[in-house]
């Protein structure tokens, strides 16, 4: 009997070690689109999925849907399946002034301000990025001609208690983030990176910028062509992980 | 100026106030959605943004959108917010609950215990998640009209699934908690019907027979509590 994932519906053999893991299926296919060829490619729902190979390399793209809760599901999943590296791709409100769309927030760790975490033990211990996924992907944007900012995104519950479209006051509740240096707010890394620690997965997060959404409000476009940027961006990394010796700094010894 | 800055087009569903029926039935996933949607007088697709897919028709000569919401409270936070402020005013939630082997029933859900993160965000911890009562009481007498065995029960709403030891016997979902209370605060009503079962078919969700016998009842209530 071949075990498939219960909510994915996924194989061990459907799947490539590195996995890019949208919140919206709809990136899922914009992923498949970039690959050189496809192997295979399905699923409903919010849960979508392609694996096929670019530059040489065997990457997979899995959609979770919206929030921590099922990033969690799918992400254990991911792990009993064989994943070894998940890598987060989406989009972000931006809270420092120096963001844009246009420009790439690299994760190194995430405010876990969100059930799921908590459910996971989150308290002292920080939802912080692999180091080694973090190096790739400053790589990939540098290598593509990317604007990237790296640091800490909060990971929340309710975007109608903390966008500019809540019912109530939102700047409040976002001020203390960014007189923290937050750069942005989302609703999946830290359950990912919680639950990658607690299973042995490398994991990282990138997102495409908007404005600041304190100088911003009613503006919640990315760009089409910042999203398309940062899957190819994704890919790039995921290729130079899958071939461990592009990693290497120049001139600083193989060990 | 942006798309959303010129329309009340909401970001997340694309949809615009009067996109909604005042009474919405709310699924998983845009699969079920249009199975319910299939089910309806003149249904006809009306957005579709994500995995958030919003089906229109009539039921009993009365309208009704049919919405898929995905699963958890952020998720479905997303979607009652915007569903709201599009027209929803009744909202009645079709979903599979974790429960022991013994429970085979659907479940007409009275009370969540909140164990969940997006409630927590949203409200004081003491507040508690109860059904519109009228919907649940009705919910009892439609099933039992259509010869359908229901029970009424209270859920716990969890973020986590696997890796949770639980000695504890209630029903476990994944939105009932959070939905109930953000409900109450939009001054909307709100009911949760669960087909209750083992992971495997939590993780399915509603399908076949029993996601239409559910949905009907659904269908039912959402249009018969007018009278």
């Amino acid at each position: 009997m071949t075990t498939r994932g219960h909510f994915t519906g996924l194989r061990a053999e459907d799947l490539a070690p590195t996995v890019l893991l949208p919140g919206d299926p709809g990136r899922v296919d914009a992923v498949a689109m970039s690959l050189d060829t496809i192997e295979v490619q399905g699923g409903s729902g919010d849960h979508r999925f392609v694996t096929g190979m670019i530059d040489g390399a065997r990457v997979s793209s899995v959609s979770a849907g919206i929030g921590c809760p099922v990033t969690a599901l799918v992400v254990e999943e991911l792990a009993d399946l064989g994943v070894r590296t998940v890598l987060r791709i989406g989009t972000c409100g931006a809270l420092q002034p120096d963001l844009k769309p246009g420009v790439m927030v690299v994760a190194s760790a995430a405010v876990s301000g969100d059930g799921t975490s908590r459910a996971y033990g989150a308290g002292a211990d920080p939802a912080v990025a692999d180091i080694d996924v973090v190096a790739a992907l400053l790589q990939a944007c540098e290598a593509e001609g990317v604007p990237h900012v790296t640091g800490v995104v909060r990971s929340h519950d309710a975007f109608y208690l903390e966008s500019p479209w809540a019912r109530g006051d939102f700047r409040d509740r976002v001020q203390v983030w960014i007189d923290s240096g937050v750069l942005a707010l989302e609703n999946e890394s830290s359950a990912l990176f919680s639950v990658a620690a607690l299973r042995g997965l490398s994991a990282g997060s990138i997102l495409a910028s908007g404005y600041p959404i304190l100088d911003h409000p009613a503006d919640f476009s990315h760009g089409e062509e910042n999203k398309v940027r940062m899957v190819r961006v994704a890919l790039s990394a995921a290729v130079r992980m899958a071939q461990p010796t592009i990693g290497l700094v120049q001139g600083a010894g193989s060990s | 100026m942006s798309e959303s800055e010129k329309t009340d087009l909401q970001v997340h569903l694309r949809i615009v106030s009067g996109d909604m029926a005042p009474q919405v039935v709310l699924t998983r996933t845009p699969e079920q959605a249009e199975r319910i949607a299939d089910l309806l007088d003149g249904a006809h697709k009306v957005a579709r943004g994500r995995a958030f897919a919003t089906f229109t028709g009539q039921w009993a000569g009365t309208e009704v959108s049919v919405l898929s919401v995905g699963l958890g409270g952020p998720s479905v936070s997303i979607a009652v917010e915007e569903a709201v402020r599009a027209g929803a005013r009744t909202l009645i939630l079709i979903e599979t609950a974790l429960a022991g082997a013994t429970e085979r029933d659907p479940i007409v859900v009275t009370s969540a215990a909140r164990y969940d993160g997006t409630s927590a965000e949203y409200f004081p911890a003491d507040l508690p998640a109860v059904a519109d009562v009228p919907l649940a009481l009705t919910a009892r007498e439609m099933a039992r009209r259509a010869g359908m065995e229901v029970r009424l029960g209270q859920v716990r709403s969890f973020d986590r699934l696997y890796g949770v030891e639980d000695d504890d016997s209630r029903p476990v979902d994944m939105s009932a908690g959070l939905l109930y209370p953000l409900a109450a605060s939009l001054r909307c009503r709100a009911l949760v019907i669960v087909q209750p079962g083992d992971l495997a078919a939590f993780a399915r969700g509603l399908e076949g027979d029993c996601l239409e016998s559910i949905g009907r009842l659904a269908l039912d209530v959402i249009t018969g509590s007018d009278r």
